[in-house]
């Protein structure tokens, strides 16, 4: 039942991609396959991938509404589809009214150029003229922060930079649809707030669709939700029980990928687990300066930074760090959820810091088992990699074992026999 | 067509930004800066003059061999650098074309206002030649912004065209300097027209980038008006290349972002 409200329209839409034979070589030796010729010969397969089969929905003016589905879900298809950068296989796209894409923040900066001249480049591929820049100038300028680098090249921004200028823009050239495709994947905290907020004021005068992993952020921007499966519509809706349902879809798939995933892990040979949502890509050990050092003197201080990549949807994580001995003795073990920390993640890749002020361990080779997991269940974590980074302690003390536990010896004090005498 | 060109006309901005962009990109950290512009053209006319009018002698009548030269291969130029620029434009602007949507020949249009700008200056030096050598101005002048016309809408259409079909075919890339060396030869750049013989003449003035030449020299350096007919033709072939480069651009535009 077509709304009249509704600013866009999909309608049995499917987009396939393919990949045709280019070079003459290959279009041969795909011709040959075909005739059943040169068996053995590999004929490379003229590559065919539905990115999206049969999608029908509507948005109306005004809503927000969230997408999301597993990394090549066709979550991404849909927000070009409705930009007009592609177009569909088969079905009927419609849409009305002036677009800002900002799939991916900061596409269309030229590096070698500074960062006014970059608003206005950035404007213009918005379809922003001189002037309508011009009147929003200020404002992008002040949501972004980067007064004092706006003469400065682009290039030497940080990514972080590159992104508020990105969004700034985005969000300033008052369009009326809307469409964000992980744009919390970079920037700071702080930033991504400010990002939330800015959205939740523009859906008063924009539709808005809202791709993303953060499903905190989907929740609090959201009216409703679309989840995609394998490139069609599984479930549409109030936000609650699509999420809900995406969760439990996630999670049963997590307990299949959990043993699947469960191997040695390439880069140390240790053990590694888990479903892969939170990545650990690195662990570093700093010493007190921030250096990174693999030797330390007991009661050095000692930094473990653990550096992450979010892949997809997560739920209330957090971060472990063991220490073992070379023989493999559990000598301690903390994480976040003891200490009642609420763990924020950036989309993307972070780092968290655990912070040994001194170190109390005697001369040895140390290991590090550093784990992410929801709700501190750790037998089912995002990713835990065992002895994945090792360290050597030297130590003056002379002392044998694994941990120096304060101690002062007494002078001998002769036990005397009670003096029968007295 | 019509929508086609407002929705090109709203995005002009960016037409200019690109260009800009370019150009500064260009110029910045060079020492010589805007003068590159000059460097190519001057550089090759110092080959020219030497080769052709020192070691073989072409016969140009009575006019300085540097300033007949430097005539047809100002125009060469404008025509073989917005080529070259505007073929691999839309392929390396892969970033914008696949992340954000406006109209696509927006691109290959930005660098003919590049290789325009440095055919401003060689405009403005061979003006500056023609004053030096004595060349009269007469009232034949006015014609030149038509000429220019017809040689902006033959490249427009050429860049349009080619770029799309660069997108899918690469081959393209490797062909394009044979093609522009061929084509170089083929037009009166460095030798008269009048040393081809006249029965090709038809033949030869299809090529509408050799009625241009002829149609500058005759104004600029003979002070007469160009011939009528080879004008006429060169304009009417122009006009259906940008014509037809145009529609191919806007028929291939949509299956950029998947092809790439």
């Amino acid at each position: 039942m077509p709304s009249p409200d509704a600013v866009i329209r999909f309608e049995n839409v499917s987009k396939r991609y393919v990949r045709r034979p280019r070079t003459v070589l290959e279009s041969l030796s795909a011709l040959a396959g075909r005739l059943g010729l040169g068996r053995g010969v590999v004929a490379p397969a003229v590559a065919e991938f539905w990115a999206i089969q049969n999608v029908t929905f509507e948005v109306t003016r005004g809503e927000a509404v969230g997408i999301v589905g597993a990394n090549g879900a066709g979550k991404s298809t849909i927000l070009k589809l409705i930009a007009g950068i592609t177009a569909p296989t088969s079905g009927s796209v419609q849409v009305e009214g002036r677009l800002a894409t900002l799939i991916e923040l900061g596409a269309g900066f030229n590096l070698d150029l500074t960062g006014r001249e970059n608003i206005y480049l950035n404007g213009a591929v918005l379809g922003l003229s001189r002037r309508e820049i011009d009147e929003h100038f200020d404002r992008i300028v002040a949501f972004s922060g980067l007064a004092e680098f706006l003469d400065v090249p682009v290039k030497y921004y940080s990514s972080g930079m590159y992104a508020r200028l990105g969004f700034s823009i985005a969000a300033h050239v008052q369009a009326e649809i809307i469409l964000t495709d992980e744009i919390l994947a970079v920037g700071d905290v702080l930033f991504q707030r400010q990002c939330l907020k800015k959205i939740q004021a523009l859906k008063s005068a924009a539709t808005i669709l809202f791709v993303s992993h953060d499903l905190a952020a989907i929740r609090k921007v959201c009216s409703r939700v679309l989840w995609l499966k394998d490139g069609r519509v599984q479930l549409s809706g109030e936000p609650e029980p699509v999420i809900e349902a995406y969760l439990r879809s996630v999670q049963a798939n997590r307990d299949q990928n959990l043993r699947a995933v469960r191997s040695l892990d390439s880069e140390t040979g240790g053990l590694r687990k888990g479903s892969g949502e939170i990545e650990i890509v690195g662990v570093e050990t700093l010493d007190s300066r921030g250096q990174a050092c693999a030797v330390f003197k007991m009661d050095d201080a000692l930094t473990v930074r653990i550096r992450y990549l979010v892949k997809g949807p997560f739920r209330d994580p957090g971060f472990c760090v063991n220490i073992c001995s070379q023989e493999n003795v559990f000598i301690h073990g903390t994480n976040t959820f003891i200490h009642e920390r609420p763990v924020t993640l950036t989309e993307g890749e972070g780092t968290i810091d655990l912070r040994y002020s001194a170190l109390p361990l005697l001369t040895g080779t140390y290991w590090l088992t550093v784990g992410v997991a929801s709700e501190n269940d750790w037998s089912a974590p995002y990713d835990l990699r065992e002895r994945v980074r090792k360290f050597e302690v030297l130590s003056t003390r002379p002392d044998g074992g694994l941990v120096c536990i304060e101690h002062q010896w007494s002078d001998c004090v002769p036990v005397r026999e009670q003096d029968p005498a007295r | 067509m019509r929508q086609h060109l407002t929705r090109l006309i709203r995005y002009r901005g960016l037409l200019w930004n690109l260009a800009l962009g370019d150009l500064k990109a260009r110029h910045r950290q060079t020492t010589l800066g805007m003068l590159w512009a000059l460097a190519q053209p001057l550089s090759m006319l110092l080959v020219f003059a030497v080769v052709f009018s020192v070691f073989v002698k072409v016969p140009v009548g009575d006019i300085p061999y540097v300033l007949f030269a430097y005539t047809g291969l100002l125009s060469w130029l404008f025509f073989a650098n917005s080529l070259s620029a505007g073929l691999p434009s839309v392929v390396s602007n892969m970033n914008l074309v696949t992340k954000a949507s406006f109209p696509r020949e927006v691109i290959p249009l930005s660098k003919l206002v590049t290789t325009g700008f440095d055919f401003l200056i060689g405009m403005a030096v061979l003006a500056l030649l023609l004053i030096a050598y004595h060349r009269p101005a007469t009232g034949a002048l006015v014609v030149v912004p038509g000429i220019v016309l017809v040689q902006v809408m033959f490249t427009t259409g050429m860049v349009l065209w080619s770029s799309a079909l660069y997108v899918l075919k690469r081959d393209l890339g490797s062909i394009l300097p044979l093609i522009l060396q061929v084509w170089m030869f083929l037009s009166p750049v460095v030798y008269p027209i009048s040393l081809v013989p006249e029965r090709y003449h038809t033949l030869y003035l299809l090529n509408p980038m050799a009625a241009i030449m002829e149609a500058y020299r005759s104004v600029l350096l003979f002070g007469t008006l160009p011939s009528f007919s080879g004008m006429a033709v060169a304009a009417a072939i122009s006009v259906v290349v940008l014509w037809g480069g145009y529609a191919y651009f806007k028929a291939l535009e949509i299956r950029f972002a998947d092809v790439m």
